[in-house]
């Protein structure tokens, strides 16, 4: 309920300010500075309020176990795993098996972890999420590239190319499990 | 199948025969766009001939060789959007001995370049961590990984290019525009509801948007949410508090003259809300830019190679270096193109504020381009020649340098949003971002000079614009020494008379000569009424600001992205938005019935399918009537 009136104010706050901007004209017509300030004020205010909610709502996740530095690091660790394990087999994979062992980890965890890349922005802030996000993107992209040389029938390029994304994901392990260790202080 | 030949990437092959595809891209989509108003990427395009040409002619190419082909090929056929908008307004003007033309090849061909190095440091930070969809990136990437993908999804991608194809084409006239299309291109159901005019209930019959929604996901609904914002709310509370132009003061909140309210619609878009919405685009971009300042320094860092020696992205050297000379060849253009006018100190102001503009700009089109495969690069390009005139003055001799520069900053735009989306599908098929910079900035020279070059030539061919035919039978005039007694009878009220007699050997001002193409250059023309308007000092300022102070807030407030989206839904038109929007509800509700990976593994296909279709038969269509027009 509360988020709910907080949208309400945003919207319509953000309504009146766009309908207020339209009376900008030469000469400004009249109304138009009033509608502009009162709604930039409603915006203001709703904005506000769905970001307190939101924190409340992401500290309340982060105790649940959620979508929490924890949760990251795990998400990382699954990926790191299923890379090592193809790293390890890879060869004895022929390319096509190959292609179809990439296949699962970039359309499984990869796109899990991925399409939540805005929430954990939020949670980490925009440094602490680039550190550990650089890992993650380089490895997945080089995934990517072993699944399209492996179908082009190059299975020993695309081999080459595990140990790199194996070395980006770990990269990425150590800083998600550095921001998940409790600090002690 | 043999892993002994190395594996092909950046080729010869690659950049040659791109090159070449995009050229004849380019030609032939200026000379449409001149035609229709509105230019095709041709991305999607570009990937489907790699595969003909690399796969199938030349029986080598791999994916990511193809995915180089096709960068090349849209980066020197997607330029032709910024000429095409700028450059003919010179020859609309009657600017024509005015213009610089070493100056104009030279100011485009440096926009290019600074367009390409000016985006490159942005790569991470928009594909990477925010992850931007790039819809026709994305559908590009569906293409050259379908060989691999399973027999299930390139079913999907193939059923979904045919249904796009068969309703684009039943939508389109093929006759030269004699002839009505099979179906409608929009639904209008305003008159079905009985809706009142001012109220748009248009829903236009897009595949390709109804894909790009789809693919872009839940931004579509904020783009939802803007066209409602836009067309719902501001155009009826503008007509319920008669905040609109006298010429529209008798048109009522709720009048039933449907196509007035066309036009009405069509005008308050050019008076109001593309202003407030280029103005939360700007803002909205600016908050982005300063929310995430803090990974951009992630994103520079990985300018500096890879911990095992392979170098992952051009160096930022080369990037500084290639800004250089990019803002010398601009300075240079500048200073050049306004002949006497333009002073040394002159071209280096213009030069900085243009640098500025042009990357700020850039940033604009790369982030709507990756949220919805849409920029508002006519407005981006309105506001660079605004500037220019600012610096210059609003005299007639100011026009020549504005839109010299103005060309330069719209093929920067063009190309920024243009690398980004190659990017973009560089990184879903796992290329080596390197390798496609150097395609790009190494082929990023031809699409300007080809663009600029075509223009030229169908101007002095056929003229182009709205007068097209007036301008012509002037040119046969004066090829017969008759144009000043023509001007002279005009003058003297005796022009219908003079054409009468000589009508047998002239034929008529408003008649095109059999066989001319007709080329309204309908862009130019609009961007020809902009700078009178600038010249005029009406720049409308107010809801610039206004607009962008909303568009900060609410991306600083809600989200980065929500300025963007919101100003850009209110610059676009009705029809396409809304239909984009409900790809957006589309794939939610998709999610939520089957699951995300569902959404992905199924629908992601048949989207991409749904925007390659269009573009192909977007392509041929303007082939056919480049052909119609000149046989």
């Amino acid at each position: 309920m509360p988020t709910l009136l907080a949208r309400l104010v945003l919207v319509v706050g953000f309504c009146l300010a766009t309908v207020g901007s339209a009376g900008f004209a030469e000469p400004v017509e009249d109304g138009a500075w009033g509608l502009l300030i009162a709604g930039l004020a409603a915006t203001v205010a709703g904005g506000l309020a769905l970001r307190a909610l939101q924190r409340r709502r992401i500290a309340a996740g982060a105790a649940g176990g959620g979508l929490a530095p924890a949760g990251l690091a795990a998400a990382l660790t699954e990926i790191q795993r299923e890379v090592q394990s193809l790293a390890a087999a890879a060869a004895g994979l022929g390319p096509a098996e190959l292609a179809a062992r990439i296949d699962p980890i970039l359309s499984g965890p990869c796109f899990e972890l991925g399409s939540r890349n805005e929430a954990y922005a939020r949670l980490l802030g925009a440094e602490a999420f680039a550190r550990v996000w650089s890992g993650f993107a380089v490895a997945e992209r080089l995934l990517a590239r072993a699944w399209s040389m492996a179908t082009d029938g190059f299975p020993e390029e695309a081999r080459a190319e595990l140990p790199r994304a194996e070395e980006a994901i770990s990269a990425a392990c150590r800083e998600a499990a550095a921001l998940a260790a409790p600090t002690g202080s | 199948m043999s892993a002994r030949r190395p594996y092909r990437e950046l080729t010869p092959a690659s950049l040659v025969t791109g090159a070449l595809v995009g050229l004849v891209l380019n030609m032939g989509i200026c000379y449409a766009g001149l035609q229709i108003g509105f230019t095709i990427v041709g991305s999607a395009v570009a990937a489907v001939l790699g595969f003909g040409l690399l796969r199938g002619l030349l029986r080598r190419g791999s994916i990511l060789e193809v995915n180089v082909f096709q960068t090349v090929a849209s980066a020197v056929n997607t330029v032709n959007a910024g000429i095409i908008f700028t450059v003919p307004v010179l020859f609309l003007l009657g600017l024509e001995e005015r213009i610089h033309y070493p100056a104009l090849v030279l100011a485009s061909v440096a926009g290019s370049l600074l367009g390409v190095v000016l985006i490159i440091p942005l790569r991470k930070q928009i594909i990477e961590f925010e992850r931007l969809r790039f819809p026709e990136g994305t559908a590009v990437a569906a293409i050259l990984k379908a060989p691999g993908a399973g027999i299930e999804k390139a079913r999907l991608l193939v059923g979904g290019i045919v249904i796009s194809a068969v309703v684009s084409a039943l939508t389109k006239s093929w006759g030269g525009g004699e002839a009505d299309p099979v179906l409608p291109e929009a639904l209008d159901l305003g008159p079905l509801l009985h809706l009142p005019a001012g109220f748009s209930a248009v829903f236009a019959l897009s595949l390709l948007s109804l894909g790009a929604g789809y693919l872009a996901g839940r931004p579509g609904l904020v783009v939802l949410y803007g066209t409602i914002l836009n067309y719902w709310v501001l155009v009826p509370a503008a007509l319920a508090l008669g905040w609109v132009p006298t010429a529209w003061a008798d048109f009522g909140l709720f009048s039933h003259d449907y196509a007035r309210g066309a036009e009405f619609l069509d005008a308050f878009s050019h008076f109001t809300s593309r202003h407030v919405g280029i103005g939360m685009i700007l803002g909205g971009a600016v908050a982005g830019i300063l929310v995430a300042l803090p990974a951009l320094k992630a994103a520079l860092a990985s300018l500096r190679g890879e911990g095992d020696g392979r170098r992952e992205e051009v160096s930022m050297g080369v990037l500084t270096g290639a800004t250089g000379v990019g803002l010398l060849l601009v300075f240079l253009a500048a200073r050049w193109s306004g002949g006497g006018a333009v002073s040394w100190g002159t071209a280096a102001v213009m030069t900085l504020a243009g640098g500025i503009w042009l990357w700020l700009a850039g940033l604009v089109v790369a982030q709507t381009t990756g949220r919805t495969d849409w920029s508002p690069l006519s407005g981006l390009a309105l506001i660079a020649i605004a500037i220019m005139m600012g610096i210059l003055g609003n005299g007639e001799e100011a026009v020549v340098p504005a839109v010299t520069m103005g060309a330069a900053i719209c093929v920067a735009t063009s190309m920024c949003a243009d690398m980004m989306a190659d990017l973009k599908t560089g990184y879903l098929v796992g290329s080596l971002p390197v390798k496609q910079q150097i395609a790009q900035i190494a082929t990023c020279w031809i699409g300007p000079a080809v663009s600029v070059l075509t223009v030229i030539l169908l101007w002095r061919a056929y003229a182009f614009g709205p007068d097209q035919a007036a301008v012509l039978y002037g040119r046969r005039l004066a090829a017969a020494g008759l144009e000043q007694e023509y001007r002279a009878a005009v003058a003297a009220g005796r022009g219908e008379a003079f054409v009468a007699a000589h009508q047998a050997d002239f034929g008529r001002p408003e008649v095109r000569p059999a066989g001319t193409p007709e080329l309204g250059a309908p862009q130019a023309g609009a961007l020809m009424s902009a700078i009178r308007i600038v010249q005029g000092g009406e720049v409308p300022l107010g809801k610039y600001l206004t607009g962008a102070v909303i568009g900060i807030l609410v991306s600083l407030l809600v989200s980065p992205g929500m300025g963007v989206m919101v100003g850009l839904s209110m610059y676009l038109p009705f029809e396409y938005m809304v239909v984009f929007g409900l790809g957006g509800i589309l794939n939610i509700l998709v999610g939520r019935w089957r699951g995300a990976r569902f959404a992905e593994d199924q629908g992601v296909p048949i989207a991409a399918g749904l925007i390659v279709g269009d573009a192909l038969v977007g392509v041929v269509h303007a082939l056919v009537k480049v052909s119609a027009s000149l046989l």
